[in-house]
């Protein structure tokens, strides 16, 4: 029985066969052969920094749109973009901006975080759980297209004015849309890694660990992509009935004293809380699931 | 063959690795039935590297399935180690066509999967891991993950991650299947210095529908008809080892090749539905 005898000197002339390791290198390489004349140093620039300028170039662009078009339409409605300014370093100096920030923001992270577990805990159920699924299902899909931010005020009424209202709007704003995608992800898990993971010999709470969430976690953070839009409205409108402070409440009281540049600057800061909290999710995502970097730029 | 056989003492080997007694497999779609393997009788001794051939659809994938334990056999008995299998097993290893690689693994912490599930300690697991991804060729790509290797390469590493578990029998369902012509070919060479490499003596069952690839890379060929998949023909391949790629050009490897050819084709046209004559 030769096989077991010690490798011997077939295994040089075996090892001298492996090919088909250089086409990784060429393909890193192959951006640039040396051959091939530089581009000039602005075109290099703009290559590089391509998204950047892009970004810098729309903002401006959106910025030039807004001004045109506020000269021209009511002070009511849209202000330049000066008055905003004003605005905000007004409320920055009162001390308003920060208090209505940090109530927002408070409520928001509160619910936000108590509809991540629940939804993720939901969702883990529903997918491992045949009957848990078939009994949740018709009520999570018929609550998620539901508009439940109607149902603002009763929670109002149930909670009474102040942060608690407030978390229980945003959390059932933000539950669905993780609770479904966690399901989602784990039922798409490809049914290949599974059946290997089990001929491994793994058992069930392995196959979870080790197969079907990590492989759910890409869908688990778009869900918590979307709750960050659907949580801020919730914050948004709890301020709007049931609160005596925050940014919604701020720009509910503004608009009603026609103080127009004070409702934009609540709508801005809105949105640059919900643009950083997708970031993070953006970095979070890159570090937990760095294979699913999802494609740079344009596809076609 | 019966149980008399197995006790009978001029087998010097006295229990086989693997052995199946009229395996049957019913497959049920609905109300039709379909016969995926027909009374498979099959011995294996340890060590030994068997080769199953036969047409697409012949229920050779279905075979290996029941010996790994990812399948239940309808009737029939499989013994490995001259017990009843139960389920499947860190005993058997299994490499499937697809490399099936945690794409949110990289190639190291891939290849420790099976050992991670054993809960073995973190230091030796690696240290096996490390063993094997050098065995395969893979020193210096520990770090990259599955999409950044070539099919090739991904397929090594479906190869480091089966030996690293140390498995008795090695159970591949045409590994090579999907991989370019002359990928295949270096990594049917590379799969014999591993084998050889790897201590123990590993027993192996490659499942495959190619004729070269069934005589290079075996001990003996197990042809099996069209569906319901039965044993035609069971060949012993002459060529010693260590073997190289040449003895693919010599004329005894044509002569065992033409055999089988004139063996399997009959069930090829079978399997897919032409006359026989």
């Amino acid at each position: 029985m030769e096989r077991a005898t010690a490798p011997t000197a077939p295994d040089a002339a075996d090892r001298g066969a492996r090919a088909d390791f250089g086409d990784q290198a060429d393909r890193a390489a192959g951006a640039g052969p040396a051959s091939r004349p530089r581009s000039p140093a602005l075109v290099r620039f703009y290559r590089r920094y391509a998204t950047v300028l892009h970004t810098i170039c729309t903002l401006i662009l959106g910025a030039v749109i807004w001004q045109v078009v506020a000269w021209h339409s009511s002070k009511l409605v849209l202000v330049p973009l000066g008055d905003i300014l004003h605005a905000f370093t007004a409320s920055i100096r009162s001390g308003q901006l920060g208090t209505d920030a940090a109530a927002s923001l408070q409520g928001f992270a509160e619910g936000f975080v108590l509809a991540a577990a629940a939804g993720i805990a939901v969702g883990v159920l529903m997918a491992v759980n045949r009957v848990i699924f078939d009994f949740l299902d018709p009520w999570m899909s018929a609550l998620y297209s539901t508009p439940l931010i109607a149902l603002a005020p009763l929670f109002i009424i149930t909670f009474g004015i102040g942060m608690t209202s407030r978390i229980a709007v945003v959390l059932t704003m933000a539950f669905f849309p993780i609770a479904l995608n966690t399901t989602a992800g784990i039922r798409m898990t490809d049914a290949n890694l599974i059946e290997t993971a089990h001929s491994y010999g793994a058992n069930k709470f392995q196959i979870f660990r080790k197969v079907l969430l990590p492989s759910a976690v890409p869908f688990i953070v778009t869900g918590l992509r979307l709750a960050v839009g659907r949580g801020l409205m919730g914050v948004v409108v709890a301020e709007f009935f049931g609160s005596t402070t925050g940014l919604g409440h701020t720009v509910f009281t503004a608009s009603q004293n026609f103080a127009t540049a004070d409702v934009w600057l609540g709508v801005f800061v809105l949105a640059v809380i919900g643009v950083v909290f997708i970031r993070i999710m953006h970095i979070i995502e890159k570090k937990i699931a760095p294979w699913r970097n999802s494609r740079q730029g344009g596809i076609l | 063959m019966n149980v008399v056989d197995v006790a009978e003492p001029k087998l010097a080997r006295a229990v086989p690795k693997l052995e199946a007694r009229g395996l049957y497999k019913q497959f049920y779609r609905g109300s039709s039935r379909m016969d995926a393997l027909y009374d498979v009788n099959l011995v294996i001794q340890p060590g030994e590297f068997v080769a199953v051939l036969g047409a697409s659809g012949c229920g050779k994938t279905t075979l290996l399935r029941i010996i790994d334990g990812l399948e239940q056999a309808t009737g029939g008995e499989l013994l490995i180690d001259g017990n009843a299998s139960r389920g499947t097993g860190v005993d058997r290893g299994f490499v499937f066509q697809q490399d099936n690689l945690l794409p949110w693994r990289n190639v190291l912490r891939n290849v420790m999967f099976g050992l991670e599930l054993q809960r073995r300690p973190r230091a030796e697991t690696k240290a096996q891991a490390m063993q094997y991804i050098d065995m395969v060729g893979l020193s210096g790509f520990e770090k990259h993950y599955p999409h950044e290797l070539s099919g090739g390469m991904r397929q090594r590493v479906n190869l480091a991650r089966a030996f690293t578990i140390s498995p008795d029998v090695l159970l591949m369902d045409e590994p090579f299947a999907a991989l370019d012509a002359q990928t295949r070919e270096v990594m049917q060479t590379e799969l014999l210095r591993i084998w050889r490499q790897a201590a123990g003596g590993r027993t192996v069952v490659f499942v495959t529908h190619q004729i070269d690839e069934a005589i290079f890379l075996a001990d003996r060929i197990v042809v099996m008809t069209a569906r319901p998949g039965r044993i035609k023909e069971v060949i012993d391949v002459p060529f010693p080892r260590p073997r190289d790629l040449h003895i693919k050009r010599t004329a005894e490897f044509g002569e065992i090749y033409d055999s089988i050819w004139k063996t399997i084709e009959q069930e090829v046209r079978v399997s897919m539905g032409m006359s026989t004559s």
